[in-house]
């Protein structure tokens, strides 16, 4: 089974190079994770997938990015229901980062429907949980607890990932397991959302049975 | 004065940890305030006094600490949320749990050996730790403090960089 640890930010954005990070990442017991804005490779028996994110916050932008089809990983910054209801529906998008930051209401049960049948994960940074204290954190705390209900029962997939910008920001698996149990995952939930990265590729457009 | 019977004395549990970077300069009474700190950050003083942590000794890049038998696992996700001891950027994972201090000994293994070295970069130069396992760790002391740049031998290359194994940072 695939363990991904999606998405990771590598030199020069970090201060950990990619080769250290998938050193790191094998040793913590990952076999691939996505970096953002480098190309696709295997370091140390680690596949290292090219992840994108698309900032802009425009559906100009997030055709732009799908365009490119150069096999990387696409994840788009949540904004609004109405923009993560068209970033959802769009072919070719694979997370939808950030919904920490939104409304609660910028990711319903339609989005939620939305997300299971076209097979885009809904992306949970732990390093939001590590770097914020306080209010900032319990808001997190909250956020990822409302996905999570959501999530169990509309059934669209979760990817969990580091948001690491060095070495030292990395986790294990077994940290992240600990680490999403604050918010109520169990670690069968976090095992399989760690998994998810290859389902993202698979043809969504065909019919699949809903058990 | 008479001591507690072993029916009433408390259960305690021991945790292994490795510290990352190896070179961390921080003592016990350091290390332990950054896990209080972070164990009251996550779960309040009511689930810290339950976890009753203390550090018991640090033995080069590992740390012994010490918890209430059942509480392992709080302690664990605590030590996990750590990023940063006396504002120098760290990461300690935890390896193992034992009921004594002395199983928990098994798990260290034979301290590290690294050669000091020079490396440049871009023409500026900067000290660092080469490994055994390929990782060079570089360090750069400026105003804002230490600046730790992790890569690894394959990446010198890239970096236009050479290395001169010196006797001692």
């Amino acid at each position: 089974m695939t363990v991904t640890d999606v998405c990771i930010h590598p030199f020069p954005e970090g201060d950990s190079t990619l080769r250290r990070m998938a050193l790191t990442a094998r040793e913590f017991g990952y076999d691939t994770i996505v970096a953002v804005d480098h190309v696709e490779s295997e370091y140390y028996g680690v596949l290292i997938l090219k992840g994108r994110i698309v900032r802009e916050g425009t559906m100009k932008a997030v055709n732009a990015a799908v365009r490119q089809r150069d096999g990387a990983v696409i994840g788009v910054v949540a904004g609004d229901n109405g923009f993560n209801r068209s970033v959802v529906q769009t072919p070719g998008i694979h997370l939808l980062c950030g919904l920490h930051r939104t409304q609660r209401n910028a990711f319903d049960h339609v989005t939620a429907k939305l997300a299971a049948g076209r097979r885009v994960a809904i992306h949970l940074d732990f390093s939001q949980l590590l770097a914020c204290r306080g209010h900032s954190r319990q808001k997190v705390l909250i956020r990822y607890q409302e996905l999570l209900s959501l999530q169990r029962k509309f059934g669209f997939s979760f990817a969990i990932g580091s948001g690491a910008r060095s070495v030292l920001d990395q986790r294990t698996v077994s940290e992240m397991i600990l680490l999403s149990s604050l918010f109520g995952m169990t670690r069968e939930e976090t095992l399989t959302a760690l998994g998810t990265v290859p389902d993202l590729f698979e043809e969504s457009s065909l019919p699949r049975v809903v058990q | 004065m008479k001591p507690l019977p072993p029916t009433l004395r408390e259960n305690r549990r021991y945790l292994l940890l490795r510290i990352t970077p190896a070179t961390l300069e921080a003592d016990e009474r350091e290390l332990y305030f950054a896990v209080s700190d972070a164990v009251t950050a996550l779960f309040g003083d009511t689930i810290a006094a339950e976890v009753h942590t203390a550090t018991i000794v640090r033995e080069g890049e590992y740390l012994i600490l010490r918890c209430r038998r059942g509480r392992e696992d709080t302690l664990c996700t605590a030590i996990a949320t750590i990023r940063s001891v006396n504002g120098t950027p760290v990461h300690l994972t935890t390896i193992s749990t034992s009921g004594t201090i002395k199983a928990l000994r098994r798990g260290i293994r034979a301290e590290r050996k690294g050669n000091s070295i020079i490396c440049t970069i871009n023409e500026a130069e900067r000290t660092g730790i080469l490994y055994a396992d390929e990782k060079i760790d570089l360090i750069r002391r400026d105003m804002k403090g230490q600046d730790v740049v992790f890569l690894t031998k394959d990446d010198m290359e890239i970096f236009h960089a050479t290395t001169t194994i010196t006797d001692g940072i």
